[in-house]
């Protein structure tokens, strides 16, 4: 009988135990990615030997959260990098983790983090893996949050060196007040204003023989965002203190920006307006990094990133030693059961970009523009250069027809100054026009279509040179919702002026997703090229061979 | 109050602001070669004739070179996608030396750049705007050796005799590197102007490398540890070819750690 009083006595101890201390052990998520690329050589087309074979890019997230406690890493493996993405990702690493609190309005994150102040004209970290681009930060970064909406942000830390850290040192600060929260006699009104102003500071030594350079470069920036109703305006100027670096040939000029954007939308009706003024805000945590390398702010594009593989040939890189531009687009529905509208009514998008260069001009008759070790030029703020860098006028239309069938007609008109935006000589006028139908056969199964044609008018500087010519492309892609897609695509360079290099792109792939897991296969050719995202680019070489890309959420 | 103050304490740090009224420097003063054993820094330029940017580097060379003297050894590396010959640029300046450094140590942006290949293998490719500041920072450390070279042009062959010298007591593998360069080859090269790029049709190159006598990776000269004061002596010949012109042609050796890559020392003689 005391055998089993104890039994029980026992049993019921590690009942109670297991109930009141089931231990939090927090949760892990993360995701997967892997892509793999198999070369063939291909001269035709210019894809060149990799005498590897095959490459492999690779990288897993891991995060961790118990409570207000959260902490992660990312494990990268570059085997080697693929082509197209910078040779300086060699090998495997962490380069990311972090730990990180908050509580009550705290915020405290020591390790890696990403961060953006304002729209990002003086810091903007952040990581864009279809670049390459990593400029995360790695120090500590505490924010603070009153419960009025003011934001408080100061952080400081080296930024992300491919498996390095820049040698230079980011310090920030940033504040944010949401005036309409505070002002008690805004709290019921339709408008809402909130002001902000930031501080960005980098320390570099110097020992460059030539140049007495600075070693602390101070940015700083204010801004507001006004919205009434159906209008929202932001505008953000920014001011930075002398900068000499290579990007801007280790002249002394101060930097300025001016963005400006207003938008209005209802049903039915979006219009977004942009326009911006850089001038010499490269601005870097190492003096002498070019292209994607430890950038601590970011420059908006303003101008459209097209989808359709041949309109997206020419896309805009952000000049930070300078440009102004401008953009409109709109975005009108007509309404369905009208005359134009037909049953399902009609989706239309007109889009305008403009980017030129400043109106700048010789400090004095004697010495040429961007003289290092000088103030560069005279800038006539409010004015154009007339040299034209980018230009896009596109238009979309899109209808359904019927219940099945959708149609999409698009048409885009590129002046793309090659000379400045790649640096090759060049000046690009490129037409392209997207005819674009699905039609869905039968419950989740999808045919869909694509026409594409570019078409490029001879350079005015360069006669000879036509750049690659016209293409066509075809492409039919098959769906089976929500797992499969299978698609057949020939792009054919069939105006090239080289007679050999007339050739067809073919590509195949197929997909498989279940879950959060995706697989994509691609088997073919593709073009040379540049991709961009927000007018941050990379080039894309031209390859013959298979991708793989596996990923996955958990 | 005390948390104020440190807020502005923060502030004032941030809030510091170089502004640079004289941006020149007042210049740096070559110690004397002749009677003082000094460290020689070796900057390897990678370039090619398609680069629209090389010759702005090529000029950066030079005048780092006006700057430093014979403090700075040059080699300019034809390598990568840029030096490839084509139509227009048919004359081929690589070497099967060069490609090999160039895809060993990880070039594809032209011109680009490594000062004695410090900071190998994460910050040892620099823009040609860096080169000066890694050029300061090598000179910096106290010389290691000293190497001296006596090249002879014996019939078809140059036959050139290296002494390297141990300036401070040494423990590693080093590696002998001995390579011919040439100036004054006229060939076009493409030009990067503030109006667009341009072909220059007679641009002259210089310090071209041409061959070694060592392959790429030279020969060893010790290993373990190696004593002050101790000289080594090695002796070798290459083949002269006959597009070299002799009179252009300069020795240049370097030595190297066979683990980190750097460069303790270099040396450059004129052929005749």
């Amino acid at each position: 009988m005391r055998r089993v009083l104890f039994s029980i006595g026992l049993v019921a101890s590690i009942a109670a135990f297991a109930q009141e201390d089931q231990i939090d052990f927090g949760e892990i998520h993360g995701n997967f990615q892997s892509d793999f690329q198999y070369y063939i050589p291909d001269s035709t087309i210019g894809a060149p030997e990799v005498p590897e074979k095959f490459r492999i890019n690779a990288f897993m997230n891991l995060n961790y959260t118990r409570g207000n406690f959260s902490a992660g890493l990312r494990y990268e493996t570059y085997q080697n990098v693929l082509l197209g993405f910078d040779e300086r990702y060699r090998g495997s690493g962490i380069p990311y983790y972090y730990a990180r609190y908050q509580n009550d309005g705290l915020d405290i994150t020591v390790g890696n983090f990403y961060e953006q102040f304002g729209s990002g004209i003086v810091l903007r970290s952040y990581e864009e893996r279809n670049l390459g681009y990593d400029n995360a930060i790695n120090g500590v970064r505490v924010k603070y949050s009153f419960k009025n909406g003011i934001a408080l942000k100061g952080l400081v830390g080296q930024q992300r060196y491919y498996f390095a850290k820049g040698e230079g040192i980011v310090r920030g600060i940033d504040g944010e007040i949401p005036l309409h929260e505070i002002l008690s006699g805004w709290k019921n009104s339709k408008i809402r204003l909130t002001i902000g102003g930031s501080f960005v500071s980098k320390f570099q030594d110097d020992k460059d023989p030539r140049y007495n350079l600075p070693l602390n470069v101070g940015s700083t920036a204010g801004r507001a965002r006004l919205v009434i109703g159906k209008f929202n305006l932001y505008g953000e100027y920014a001011y930075k203190i002398n900068d000499p670096s290579t990007v801007n040939n280790f002249i002394y000029k101060d930097g300025k920006a001016l963005l400006f954007t207003a938008s209005y939308s209802t049903k039915g009706l979006g219009i977004v307006f942009a326009t911006k003024r850089i001038d010499n805000m490269n601005f870097r945590s190492d003096r002498t990094a070019t292209v994607n390398d430890l950038l601590i702010n970011y420059l908006p594009a303003y101008t459209r990133q097209h989808t359709y593989t041949l309109p997206a040939l020419y896309p805009y890189a952000t000049q930070p030693n300078g440009e102004v531009g401008y953009q409109l687009e709109v975005n009108y529905k007509v309404k369905k059961d009208t005359w134009l509208g037909g049953k399902y009514g009609i989706d239309i998008l007109a889009h305008f970009s403009i980017v030129d260069q400043p109106d700048i001009s010789q400090l004095n008759d004697t010495t040429p523009l961007y003289t290092p070790g000088t103030d560069g030029y005279v800038l006539n703020f409010w004015g154009t250069g007339g040299k034209r860098y980018f230009r896009d006028i596109s238009f979309e239309v899109a209808k359904k027809l019927t219940p099945k069938l959708k149609i999409l007609a698009n048409y885009v008109n590129i002046q793309y100054n090659k000379d400045v935006i790649e640096g090759k000589p060049g000046f690009i006028n490129m037409q392209a026009g997207v005819i674009e139908w699905q039609y869905k056969l039968k419950p989740k199964h999808t045919l869909r279509g694509e026409v594409q044609g570019m078409f490029l008018k001879d350079d005015p500087v360069n006669p000879e040179n036509t750049e690659r010519g016209d293409w066509l492309l075809v492409l039919f892609e098959y769906s089976v919702s929500p797992h499969w897609f299978f698609a057949v695509q020939d792009a054919y360079n069939y105006g090239n002026p080289v007679d050999y290099k007339q050739v067809h792109y073919p590509l195949v792939s197929m997909g498989y997703l279940t879950g959060a897991s995706r697989i994509q296969l691609n088997y073919g050719k593709q073009q040379e090229g540049i991709f961009c995202v927000g007018g941050v680019c990379r080039t894309v070489p031209a390859s013959n061979g298979l991708f793989v890309t596996i990923s996955s959420t958990f | 109050m005390k948390s104020w103050i440190s807020l502005f304490a923060i502030v004032a740090v941030l809030f510091s602001c170089d502004y640079i009224d004289d941006p020149i420097q007042g210049g740096y003063v070559p110690p004397d070669t002749t009677i003082t054993k000094v460290r020689k820094v070796l900057l390897e330029d990678y370039t090619g004739h398609k680069c629209p940017n090389c010759p702005a580097a090529a000029a950066e060379a030079e005048g780092l070179k006006t700057i430093f003297g014979k403090q700075i050894v040059l080699i300019a590396v034809h390598a990568g996608f840029f030096a490839s010959p084509s139509p227009g640029f048919t004359y081929d300046f690589r070497t099967t030396e060069g490609n090999e450094l160039n895809t060993f140590f990880g070039f594809t942006a032209y011109p680009s750049g490594m000062i004695d290949r410090s900071g190998y293998n994460t910050q040892h490719i620099l823009n040609f705007n860096a080169w000066g500041s890694r050029i300061t920072d090598q000179l910096d450390i106290d010389p290691e050796m000293y190497i001296t070279l006596t090249p002879t042009i014996n019939g078809g062959n140059i036959d050139v005799d290296v002494e390297v010298e141990v300036l401070r007591e040494l423990t590693g593998n080093y590696n002998l590197v001995i390579v011919v360069t040439e100036d004054g080859i006229v060939q076009p090269q493409v030009n990067q102007t503030p109006a667009g790029t341009e072909t220059i049709p007679d641009y002259v190159h210089n310090h071209v490398l041409r061959g070694s006598f060592t392959g790429t990776w030279g020969q060893s000269i010790s290993t373990g540890t190696v004593a002050q004061g101790e000289k080594i002596n090695r002796s070798h010949s290459l083949a002269l070819k006959n597009e070299w012109n002799e009179q252009n042609m300069h020795i240049v050796a370097y030595v190297y750690d066979v683990n980190s890559y750097r460069v303790l020392q270099a040396e450059e003689v004129k052929l005749q």
